[in-house]
């Protein structure tokens, strides 16, 4: 009796697992068909004619049309049985926990700082660089980006406690 | 073309080749490639940037400059989406798709040049049209409302199915509907109405961050986790496409430069577009579609000259009408203004010396970029055989700073970050990333249209039959996707078997 809760537990698991895009899909086309409808209402003040769209509608109707198409495509899916995918590599979830780094640490230490470890960590930790040849390649890295777009293209990048 | 209009030209053509002309010319090539080969930072960025350079030249130096800026910086997108499958702006998307597979079969070098040289065919051809007749196209544009905008997206749209085609129609369409959808929030582009507008989703999401995540960080994302050590480890192509393959890039490059030309004149229609249906096209035409993807020379030459040709034709309602149709052309649009000079109809009539001398300078600058990146293009498809972890360094933060650079808010790097999560994501369980760009680039002119139309008809959809040049859009977009597979059932025959 466990092994067969087990079992089945593990069978949902594994289905959801496998189609989470569609259930995302899916989820997200009923959360703008719902959220265009409250909006339809909260603007009809706004004097739109009934017969005309306005903005809720069409948010409410591309929801709609996904949400509609995302459960075509989940029924397509079933029919046809497509096969067990491998789970993503660990060196793609390591690129993405440092870019999100990254990205958190920008406000603190500036945009260069930040990039600069990004590619130090990212060269060393997740393609097994040695450091020496990271600290190089960020030095040179931050360099040059620095040059083209704060000097060349006058775009100002983010400083941080330390001012550069 | 009449007497006037060649001596003039002709005459604009002796004054160009002074030295100094020829020299600010070549300048504005140059700096506008080197920022256009900068992610995020397309034609309009290049000419905003660099137009405070031109402040202290005379009018047609300044004009000069700036339209080589402007083709300068649309070359340089491709080098990015040719060689690391980063589009340097939405233009380039298309570009990405059979180029990169060129990069990685050792011919980056033959896509880069057949770029450059469909880009300049296209480039100057449409020139012609422009010194012959700009006020009359200019005229015949202005017939485009929004019916007839409505029945081009939805041609558009067809197109998709093209993209679909390994993974399946169905999956297309959800691609293309989500990125309409995304394009829903922020705020409505007729009322003004707040659409899940709170926080830092006031301002929606911009495109560039869009581009970069989906493209750049999904890409790099993928490679490292499949542990690739190269893009190209072999011996690279040569330059110059062999000569059958050469051929078929010029065809292509005709066909796209026709299509660019013809859209391009319309208010609004960007570029971005016009790739999309160039390919498309192409595909169609071509006699081994099922080839498109994974590297064939028309699927870079053919949006490559269409880019470039609405690029040129974009002119036409600039120096006619006096109406940019695309924000690049705002910009050059405003300097003209700085000189005083008012784009519109009496243009050509009173500022004659120094409009004539911008047309000849379009021919000049496209001389001048063939000459400048052909033999650039080898030395470009080296970044090929860079070890991976490099490009992926240079990827990862020139994403970030791309991102960022777009409007200068941090939230944009987190778009790209969660867009690159998406890329991953979308790869991962195998569905199409071009129809999602295609519905995001398209989705706010074909809801402006939608609900412009439908305000002008009381609500009835018939205005969309009743226009002759949205129906004929409606029926071409039909004859698209049905004429294939019946083209193809006819000639099997009744016995089922191909002649």
């Amino acid at each position: 009796m466990n092994r067969e809760h087990d079992y089945r537990s593990k069978v949902v698991w594994l289905s959801i697992s496998q189609n989470m895009d569609s259930f995302c899909l899916i989820a997200m086309g009923l959360l703008l068909f719902v959220g265009g409808l409250h909006l339809d209402f909260a603007y009809s003040d706004l004097g739109f004619r009934p017969e005309t769209i306005g903005p809720g509608a069409y948010m409410a109707g591309i929801g709609f049309l996904l949400f509609l198409l995302s459960v075509i495509d989940g029924f397509t899916r079933i029919k046809n049985s497509v096969k067990k995918k491998a789970k993503p590599p660990v060196a793609t979830l390591k690129g993405f926990f440092l870019l999100a780094l990254s990205a958190s640490l920008i406000p603190l230490f500036g945009f260069s700082i930040s990039i600069a470890l990004l590619i130090i960590l990212f060269m060393t930790w997740v393609t097994r660089q040695r450091l020496l040849k990271s600290i190089l390649t960020s030095i040179i890295v931050t360099a040059v980006y620095y040059v083209m777009f704060v000097k060349v293209a006058g775009i100002v990048l983010p400083k941080g406690i330390i001012g550069f | 073309m009449n007497i006037l209009q060649a001596e003039n030209i002709f005459s604009h053509f002796i004054t160009l080749l002074q030295p100094v002309h020829i020299l600010f010319c070549l300048l504005g090539a140059v700096l506008g490639n080197l920022v256009g080969v900068l992610p995020g930072l397309g034609p309009p960025a290049a000419l905003a940037i660099l137009l405070p350079l031109t402040a202290y030249m005379a009018p047609v130096d300044m004009l000069i400059m700036m339209a080589a800026i402007y083709y300068g910086a649309m070359y340089g997108g491709t080098i990015t989406s040719v060689l690391i499958n980063i589009p340097g702006e939405a233009s380039s998307v298309v570009t990405c798709i059979d180029g990169y597979q060129m990069t990685k079969q050792g011919r980056g070098a033959e896509a880069l040049a057949i770029a450059a040289i469909g880009s300049f065919m296209a480039g100057t051809l449409s020139i012609i049209p422009l010194q012959l007749f700009a006020p009359p196209l200019a005229e015949l544009a202005l017939v485009f409302g929004p019916p007839e905008y409505m029945g081009l997206l939805l041609m558009s749209f067809v197109t998709l199915v093209g993209f679909s085609a390994q993974s399946g129609l169905i999956k297309g369409l959800v691609m293309l509907v989500l990125g309409m959808a995304l394009t829903t929030i922020g705020v409505d582009p007729l009322a003004g109405a707040y659409r899940l507008g709170f926080g830092p989703f006031i301002g929606g999401f911009d495109l560039i961050p869009v581009l970069m995540g989906l493209f750049g960080l999904g890409e790099v994302l993928m490679a490292t986790g499949e542990d690739v050590q190269n893009i190209y480890k072999g011996k690279l192509g040569r330059l110059i496409p062999p000569r059958h393959e050469l051929v078929k890039g010029l065809k292509s490059s005709a066909r796209g430069g026709v299509i660019g030309f013809i859209l391009g004149l319309l208010p609004g229609m960007l570029p971005s577009v016009t790739t999309f249906i160039a390919y498309d096209v192409e595909r169609r035409v071509s006699k081994y579609p099922e080839k498109f993807g994974t590297g064939v020379i028309e699927g870079v030459a053919a949006p490559e000259a269409a880019n470039n040709a609405t690029a040129m034709s974009g002119f036409i309602p600039l120096l006619s009408l006096g109406v940019p149709t695309t924000p690049a052309l705002g910009i050059f649009f405003a300097g003209l203004m700085i000189y005083g000079l008012k784009p519109g109809p009496l243009l050509f009539q009173l500022n004659a010396d120094i409009v004539w001398p911008l047309i000849a300078s379009m021919y000049l600058a496209n001389v001048v970029l063939l000459i400048l990146n052909l033999p650039l293009a080898g030395i470009w498809a080296r970044a090929a055989r860079i070890p991976y972890h490099y490009i992926a360094a240079i990827v990862l933060s020139i994403c970030l700073v791309g991102a960022y650079s777009a409007r200068n808010i941090i939230w944009d790097v987190w778009v790209c970050l969660a867009f690159g999560l998406l890329g991953y994501a979308l790869r991962y369980y195998q569905w199409p990333i071009v129809p999602l760009i295609l519905g995001m680039i398209l989705g706010d002119k074909f809801e402006e249209s939608l609900r412009q139309s439908l305000e002008m008809s009381g609500g009835s959809f018939n205005i969309f039959f009743a226009r002759p040049i949205c129906l004929g859009f409606l029926i071409t977009a039909m004859i698209i996707l049905l004429a294939p597979p019946i083209i193809r059932k006819f000639r099997s025959g009744p016995s089922g078997t191909s002649d």
